[in-house]
């Protein structure tokens, strides 16, 4: 099933900036929406969004009319989300070793769950989003990208499979194995 | 103990893998019927069901609740100013017939020109559009020259 527009897909192929303009309008919100959810960052989120389109637009070529247009869009999304966790994390690593060579009680200072969150309040508004948006940077990026697929973004577990390449089964146990996770951290918190 | 995730171990007070599987099979409705009412009799019955069960259900519902973050306003402009910044101007080979027409210059270019036409012919001696009357006296028909035999 395709879910863009011969006319438009033909137009991108002829590298229309229009067409572009149209593509990025139509999906900005949803990359933007998956890559922040992946990252927790603005930035990031945006940065990364940015990249996606660039990557796609320069791909178009290669996209073969087989799967929806917007599983594609996804799958590069997830890919390019996945790749910057991955160079986030070793950059985290690097920047703590020289950290830890400057000072060794900088580790104190660690980013961590919020604490001492009175946990009537935790699960209102912001700070449940907050909380959720910690639970969720907890997981790896494999983990991470299935149960936001999932649960924030509500694709269906057949374009999950597409989107991650990933067999019925894995996406299965993987989305069991986040969900258990993010419920014992947000039980945790719940509970102080 | 069992393979079967509905044989339940009532002396554990976690949930195996295999019922948290189901227990997430069963809220995302992928559980055939006859499958879906064990497991409601389970979390009726069973309180490491029902608490897992309640516990599922919530963290679903605060996941799709999340707000959907949208993308800058200036999203769109940042990306083409990035593509164009990146490619010298060149990415974008062919661009449409609307790009490459100012069509808001040629409007008013085609305004003033049509303004302009209208207004020499307007105060032309000869133009069609001039209204101004000659209180000159008609000239006479060639007829009323003509000497009388």
């Amino acid at each position: 099933m395709i879910d863009l527009d011969k006319a438009l897909l033909k137009r991108l192929r002829d590298r229309d900036e229009r067409a572009f303009r149209e593509l990025v309008e139509a999906h900005r919100d949803r990359v933007f929406n998956i890559t922040y959810r992946m990252l927790g960052n603005r930035a990031e989120a945006e940065d990364v969004a940015q990249e996606v389109f660039i990557a796609v637009f320069k791909t178009i070529d290669s996209f073969r009319e087989e799967s929806k247009f917007s599983t594609w869009l996804y799958r590069v999304a997830v890919n390019h989300c996945k790749n910057r966790i991955k160079y986030l994390a070793r950059r985290h690593e690097r920047d703590r070793d020289e950290l830890d060579e400057a000072s060794p009680s900088a580790n104190n200072a660690s980013l961590g769950p919020t604490k001492g969150a009175r946990p009537d309040r935790a699960l209102e508004g912001a700070q449940m989003e907050v909380l959720l948006q910690e639970a969720i940077a907890s997981l790896d990026e494999e983990h991470r990208a299935v149960v936001i697929l999932r649960d924030v973004e509500e694709l269906s577990i057949e374009e999950i499979c597409e989107i991650t390449g990933l067999p019925d089964g894995t996406v299965k146990s993987r989305l069991h194995r986040a969900r258990a996770a993010l419920r014992k951290k947000l039980a945790r918190h719940v509970e102080g | 103990m069992s393979n079967d995730p509905l044989q339940t171990d009532a002396t554990n007070d976690e949930l195996t893998d295999d019922e948290i599987a189901l227990l997430s099979d069963f809220h995302d409705n992928l559980l055939p019927a006859d499958k879906a009412k064990e497991v409601v009799a389970l979390i009726d019955r069973d309180p490491r069901w029902r608490g897992a069960s309640d516990d599922f259900a919530a963290t679903k519902q605060a996941l799709s609740g999340l707000q959907k973050a949208r993308a800058p306003v200036t999203f769109s402009e940042d990306l083409t100013n990035t593509i164009h910044r990146r490619s010298g101007g060149a990415f974008f080979g062919r661009r449409a017939f609307g790009d490459r027409v100012p069509f808001g210059v040629l409007l008013i270019i085609g305004i003033v020109l049509i303004i302009g036409v209208a207004f020499m012919l307007w105060s032309s001696q000869t133009g069609s559009l001039s209204s101004r009357k000659t209180n000159a006296p008609a000239e006479q028909s060639g007829a009323d020259k003509l000497p009388r035999p």
